[in-house]
C-alpha cells in the first residue's frame, strides 16, 4: 500500500492514470502528452507498474499501458487529485528518479 | 493477481464466512445475541464480501491480444462494475445495520439486484452488438 501512496503522490503520475482512464495507450503516446523527458516518463511508468496501478503489455514493437486500479485505489486517486496532494520533496532530475527507482 | 491467489482468497473468504456463521450460531444458542442481531451480522458480512469482490473487479485484466472485446470498453465496463458492486455492498451493510429487518430484507435485495442489473445490461448489450456485427461480417 505504501507503493500506491508513493505513486499517487506525484501529479504527473496522477495525470498518467487519468489519461489511461480513456483506455490503454502505447508508452510513446503517453510520453507525448507530457512535457517531460522520455527517461523521466519511463521512470514514472515504472513506479506506477511497481505499485500495481498500471499493467504493461507488449504488442508487436509497442508497449501498451493500461489501468489496473481497484475501486479503493480509484477513490484514492480522485481524493488525492481533489486535494492536490504532493510529496514535499525537491523535484528530482530524471537521473536521480531512475536511481531512486532502482534502489 | 494470479489464479491461484484468487482461489486462495476465495477459499479464505468462504472459510471466514462459515466460521462467522458457526460463532454466531453458538452465540445465539448461548443467549448472548438475539436472532435478529445474528441475522444482521451475517448479512453485513455478506455485504462486506460484495465490497471486497467489487473492489477487485477492475484489477482482473485479460491479455489484450486474447481479448475479443475493445480494451477501452472492457476497462470502462469493469470500472463501472467495480464501483457498482462496492457502492451496493456499502449500501447493503448500512441498510442491514440500521433499518428494521423486514425493510432491510427488501431494500437490501433491491440494492444488490439493481447493481447487478446495471452491470449486466451493458454487458449483454455489448455481447449482442458483437454477435450481430459478427453476423453482418459473415
Amino acid at each position: 500500500m505504501n507503493g500506491v501512496f508513493k505513486a499517487l503522490a506525484d501529479p504527473t503520475r496522477r495525470r498518467v492514470l487519468e489519461l489511461l482512464k480513456n483506455g490503454p495507450m502505447p508508452a510513446g503516446d503517453i510520453s507525448a502528452q507530457f512535457d517531460v523527458a522520455k527517461p523521466t516518463m519511463s521512470a514514472h511508468l515504472a513506479i506506477l507498474r511497481e505499485a500495481g496501478l498500471v499493467e504493461a503489455e507488449k504488442q508487436g514493437r509497442m508497449i501498451f499501458y493500461r489501468l489496473k486500479l481497484s475501486v479503493l485505489e480509484d477513490a484514492l486517486l480522485a481524493f488525492t487529485g481533489a486535494l492536490g496532494l504532493e510529496m514535499k520533496k525537491p523535484k528530482l532530475s530524471s537521473k536521480r528518479l531512475r536511481k531512486g527507482y532502482a534502489r | 493477481m494470479s489464479t491461484s491467489n484468487e482461489i486462495r482468497r476465495g477459499i479464505w473468504t468462504a472459510l471466514a464466512l462459515i466460521a462467522a456463521a458457526i460463532v454466531l450460531k453458538r452465540m445465539l444458542a448461548g443467549g448472548i445475541i438475539s436472532g435478529d442481531t445474528s441475522q444482521r451480522l451475517i448479512q453485513m458480512a455478506i455485504g462486506a464480501v460484495l465490497v471486497l469482490t467489487g473492489n477487485l473487479v477492475p484489477k482482473r485484466l485479460r491479455k489484450m491480444s486474447e481479448d475479443n472485446c475493445e480494451p477501452s470498453r472492457r476497462q470502462s465496463l469493469q470500472r463501472f462494475a467495480g464501483w457498482a458492486f462496492v457502492l451496493a455492498g456499502i449500501a447493503y451493510i448500512v441498510v442491514w445495520a440500521l433499518a428494521p429487518v423486514d425493510t432491510a430484507l427488501t431494500v437490501g435485495m433491491c440494492v444488490v439486484g439493481a447493481a447487478t442489473l446495471l452491470v449486466l445490461v451493458p454487458c449483454l448489450w455489448l455481447a449482442l452488438k458483437r454477435r450481430s456485427a459478427g453476423r453482418v461480417h459473415s
